[in-house]
């Protein structure tokens, strides 16, 4: 049976450009629903450094980049300040490069001009002596060093709480569900037909505009009503360390002379990344041992005992770059473009949304809802930039949050990290688990390498709409540490099977297809001592299965009134 | 005379128990127990479980599971490559079967003297599997399980009590029990009546975010095991009315929190309190008790039986035409290093796969640690020197190259050439280093490493009595 709905807007893609238009939408009264095939964020955004940076290296071509960027990541901070950290960089200058440090300088002081837009503190010369100082790790071989500053965020947990705003807002957002085909008439696009992947269902979906946001699928999307959407899809990988493997991020030149760097990202420390033309097949994408060596060499000239470090996993991405002929990768300009189909085409009803970078997504939404408001004429202004995200809205005592629910201080700070102000709401979720006898026991950590609670995974499982055990690794950065799931994957399928009604066989399921995403994001930079690691976690998987075939239909709680009334209707 | 085993692990200890109970000198080097310290509390010597291996679990007309016996057998037609087909031999003839029996017999009767006076059993037969649940609802056709997990064999359980303790992590009662029921239906055979039992302990006894390992250390506790036994006998009162079967046919299944120690002493009591059986369930690898008891309980064995212990590593063994004749030690006391050299008449290599250390890659290859010794993959290619990447499957699941390599051996268990001679005469290896086999997958890491280490000793044993005047 096909479920049906209509709605002014429909959304294609939960990546941050869709979750940025649909709270925009939503903030202005527009009735809006958004499907995404996977997770939230679980493409381009996620695969992204997760970083708000201007872009230093667009001043020279692309000043209009760098100057949006940075005027827009001074927004995002303010409406979502506890997803926001400052990295501070380091750029190490060696003799054989081809920018002497007077050149770098210049460069760096007209950078300086664009921090303020985003609290970013002016840069600073270290002499090599002071730089050693500051990070033994670095290279001998250094003459000096700069320092400048940047921001990085949890991208797919601000998609998440774009999402949620927009649902708060009335907006319907749904994951795992694609777009099978757009539903026409007379030329005109009026919405689409929606397959649910998880329990199969089909929903139709009427709407008065559709927005396709699917980033390096929006060509495939643009297909559906033949229209033919050019991109220059571009690949980049991340290698992810077990742990940090230096305090500052430094800055890294690639046999290309391409810039690179490796930085702190929460918990870990990544490096990357790479741009390289892809034409494969989005859906199985797998990381190539060049582009590993590639990521190490750079990263070794600057930080030469890189190899000693464990790489648990490699996160590859595709960027939805726009169309350019006959430039190399880097040379292509990081602009968007909001293309009305109705205008270039003569296929009214269809609007799409390509290029850009994720820290001026918030502008890029903006502009977007706006050219879709006038359509719909909608005149109410947009607000995105003025009214805090979920959690956003005032600081909160961390200390007394980890006193309050007995959680330990690391939990609770990561927890407010993601969850901001929402955090003592999030721990409010123990008192409905069915375990609570007689009275509410504190926390449980599920997942020690982040770390996350039970009353957590309860959370996104009840009220953010969670529908799978490998979603939560990009809701709550589950099992995407150390131990890539070994030791927490099995007891949180535990607690979601319990919040959602999985049956057994689902559990299973969910807990195979994590550990099995683990194992193929592990395996591609498999060397050292992560193959210890990989040999134990192998054996902790494999050795404590069952004779229970997985069946993803054993959904016995899909759709159970447990679940949030919001994320169910329109 | 002395031998030296390289290995801290069960496989070493083994060899080095064996070898002293010939009363010959021995100094075991260890760095640690590897692999052997997260084990869970089985020990399996054939095959336990279908569908991942190609060996059945129950028989042809499906009413009731294989024997250890059957499965060893299955193993031995079915696996050239296994080290069991090293060992035995693998013409599927019955000499094969019954000199494998016997040797897992003994071996067991062995490890199970080693291990006793420290309170830890090994129990389990050839006739007959146990039918055990792990801390996820999961079952395994145990051959034998150590004192704790061992207790809990569901056939012959008319009712299974699941305790369910508020705020204990990695362990969730409710979802324990419905895969466990769905497990009985994947193999098709009569499940017990399952019950969840709530066992309210004192707030604060579970702390730290519920951290099993720190639950596990209070039980180590008088006053600690006080608390849980009193939840125990609690629960028996209130649950009363709803039992069926008398306590011998009921199983009071709990997470595996018994200690580090004194696991047969402190079930008796627990059993008393529960007024039926009582037993842990399997750990689920890497976090369970039942790894480091097994270590402690080694430890113990090693230093009443006079072994001499050097915790450290091996940074080379010295050689002279085809024999090795030394190692050299890197020692550890406190934070400090000394070196030591020490002269040996036989050594054995129980340096386990990439865990344990005794395989590593180096210089973008996989290779042997100590004397880079030809590694061949579970398909008897040789593959020491090739990228760790390129010997990995596509899924956890199937066949790996990486992690089913390791040296190939004569039936002395000595390391051969690339021509199929042993590369040394008194050199030997056990263990997970011997490949061959994917111990992941056929879970049978423990019963490899139990029956190669005694093999050694064995042949060890021969070689210097051969060679003393």
């Amino acid at each position: 049976m096909t479920r049906t709905l209509s709605t002014q807007v429909l959304v294609v893609g939960g990546g941050i450009n869709g979750t940025g238009i649909a709270r925009d939408l939503a903030l202005r009264g527009v009735r809006v629903a958004l499907v995404e095939k996977g997770e939230l964020g679980g493409g381009t955004s996620s695969a992204s450094s997760g970083m708000l940076h201007g872009g230093l290296r667009y001043l020279q071509k692309d000043p209009e980049v760098t100057l949006h960027s940075c005027v827009d990541s001074g927004n995002i901070q303010r409406i979502a300040p506890h997803l926001i950290f400052r990295i501070p960089f380091l750029m190490p200058i060696f003799r054989d490069d081809p920018i002497g440090p007077e050149l770098a300088e210049i460069g760096l002081e007209m950078y300086d001009r664009f921090q303020a837009f985003k609290r970013g503190k002016p840069h600073t010369r270290l002499s090599r002596e002071q730089a050693l100082r500051l990070e033994p790790a670095l290279s001998p071989q250094i003459e000096c060093a700069f320092t400048l500053d940047e921001w990085g965020v949890d991208a797919a947990r601000l998609c998440a709480a774009n999402a949620l705003d927009a649902v708060d807002r009335g907006a319907l957002v749904r994951t795992h569900s694609e777009v099978m085909s757009l539903l026409q008439v007379g030329g005109r696009v009026t919405g689409a037909r929606v397959r649910d992947g998880i329990t199969g269902e089909e929903w139709e979906i009427e709407a008065a505009l559709v927005m396709n946001a699917a980033g390096p699928w929006l060509p495939k999307v643009a297909r559906l009503a033949g229209l033919d959407v050019k991109l220059r899809p571009g690949k980049g990988i991340h290698l992810v360390f077990e742990r940090r493997v230096s305090d500052l991020a430094i800055y890294a030149r690639g046999i290309d002379g391409r810039d690179m760097f490796t930085f702190p990202h929460e918990q870990n420390s990544m490096a990357g990344t790479t741009d390289d033309d892809f034409y494969g097949d989005l859906d199985r994408m797998t990381t190539t041992e060049d582009e590993v060596a590639y990521v190490l060499q750079a990263i070794e000239r600057s930080i030469p005992g890189i190899r000693r470090h464990r790489v648990c996993h490699v996160i590859a991405g595709v960027r939805p770059t726009l169309f350019g002929f006959g430039k190399y990768e880097d040379e292509l300009s990081r602009d968007y473009q909001v293309i009305d189909h109705g205008e270039r085409d003569g296929v009214p009803g269809l609007f799409t949304i390509a290029g850009g970078k994720l820290a001026a997504y918030r502008l890029m939404a903006e502009d977007a809802s706006d050219r879709l408001c006038a359509k719909l004429g909608v005149r109410e202004p947009c607000r995105t930039a003025l009214l805090p995200l979920p959690g956003g809205e005032a600081p909160l005592d961390v200390a007394a949050l980890s006193r309050r629910f007995r959680v330990g201080w690391p939990a609770a700070l990561r927890l407010f990290f993601r969850h901001g102000a929402h955090a003592p709401r999030v721990l409010e979720q123990n008192a409905a688990l069915p375990c609570a006898e007689p009275a509410p026991p504190a926390p449980r950590i599920v997942c020690a390498c982040e770390p996350v609670t039970d009353a957590e995974l309860v959370h996104v499982a009840l009220r953010e709409g969670l529908r799978t055990l490998t979603d939560c690794s990009l809701r709550v950065r589950l099992g995407i540490g150390a131990c890539q799931g070994a030791s927490c994957a099995a007891a949180a399928a535990g607690v979601l099977a319990e919040a959602l009604g999985w049956s057994a066989e689902r559990a299973a399921y969910e807990l195979a297809t994590f550990l099995s995403g683990r194992w193929r994001a592990a395996t591609p930079a498999l060397a050292g001592p992560q193959i210890a690691a990989l040999e134990l976690h192998r054996a902790a998987d494999l050795g404590a299965r069952g004779f229970t075939r997985g069946d993803r239909a054993g959904a016995a709680g899909e759709d159970t009134p447990q679940r949030d009334a919001a994320w169910e209707t329109a | 005379m002395r031998a030296v085993v390289v290995g801290g692990g069960l496989a070493g200890a083994a060899a080095a128990l064996e070898l002293a109970s010939r009363e010959l000198e021995v100094t075991l080097v260890s760095a640690g127990a590897g692999a052997t310290a997260l084990s869970f509390g089985s020990l399996d010597v054939a095959v336990p479980s279908p569908g991942v291996s190609g060996l059945p679990l129950r028989d042809a007309t499906a009413t009731r599971l294989l024997s250890p016996r059957e499965r060893l057998a299955a193993c031995l037609r079915t696996r050239p490559r296994h080290p069991y087909a090293t060992l035995f031999g693998h013409s599927g003839a019955g000499s094969a079967e019954s000199a494998a029996t016997d040797a897992v017999k003994s071996a067991a009767a062995s490890l199970d003297g080693w291990l006793a006076p420290s309170g830890l059993r090994v129990e389990g037969g050839l006739d007959s599997a146990r039918l055990l649940a792990n801390v996820r609802g999961a079952l395994r056709a145990s051959d034998f399980a150590f004192t704790g997990p061992a207790e809990g064999d569901l056939q012959g359980a008319a009712e299974v009590e699941v305790a369910a303790i508020a705020g204990l992590a990695q362990h969730d009662a409710r979802p324990l029990a419905r895969a466990l029921a769905a497990e009985f239906a994947a193999i098709g055979l009569a499940r017990p009546a399952l019950r969840v039992v709530p066992l309210p302990l004192p707030g604060g006894f579970v702390a730290d975010g519920g951290s099993p390992a720190r639950l596990a250390a209070r039980t180590d506790t008088e006053e600690g095991l006080g608390v849980l036994l009193e939840a125990v006998a609690g629960r028996h009162r209130d649950e009363a009315r709803f039992r069926r079967a008398d306590g011998e046919r009921r199983l009071l299944l709990l997470p595996p929190i018994l200690g580090f120690s004194g696991v047969k002493a402190k079930l008796a009591r627990l059993r008393e309190a529960a007024g039926c059986r009582v037993a842990e369930c399997l750990g689920a690898p890497p976090a369970s008790p039942a790894g480091l008891r097994l270590v402690r309980a080694l430890d113990a064995a090693l230093s009443r039986e006079g072994v001499v212990v050097k915790q450290g590593r091996v940074c080379a063994l010295e050689r002279t035409g085809r024999r090795v004749c030394a190692v050299r030690l890197s020692l550890r006391e406190g934070a400090s290093h000394t070196e030591e050299r020490l002269e040996a008449e036989a050594i054995l290599l129980a340096t386990g796969r990439f865990l344990g250390g005794g395989i590593h890659e180096r210089e973008g290859g996989v290779h042997e640690t100590l004397l880079d010794l030809p590694l061949y993959d579970g398909a008897g290619v040789r593959v020491d020197g090739l990228a760790a990447r390129r010997l990995v499957g596509p899924s956890p699941e199937g066949p790996q190259g990486l992690f089913s390599l390791g040296v190939r051996t004569d039936s002395c268990l000595r390391p051969l050439g690339s021509d199929g001679a042993p590369l040394f005469e008194n050199l030997f290896a056990a263990g997970d280093l011997v490949g061959g086999f994917d111990s992941a997958v056929e879970r049978t890491g423990l019963g490899v490493a139990l029956l190669t280490g005694l093999r050694a000793a064995a042949e060890m044993g021969r070689l210097v009595e051969e060679e003393s005047p």
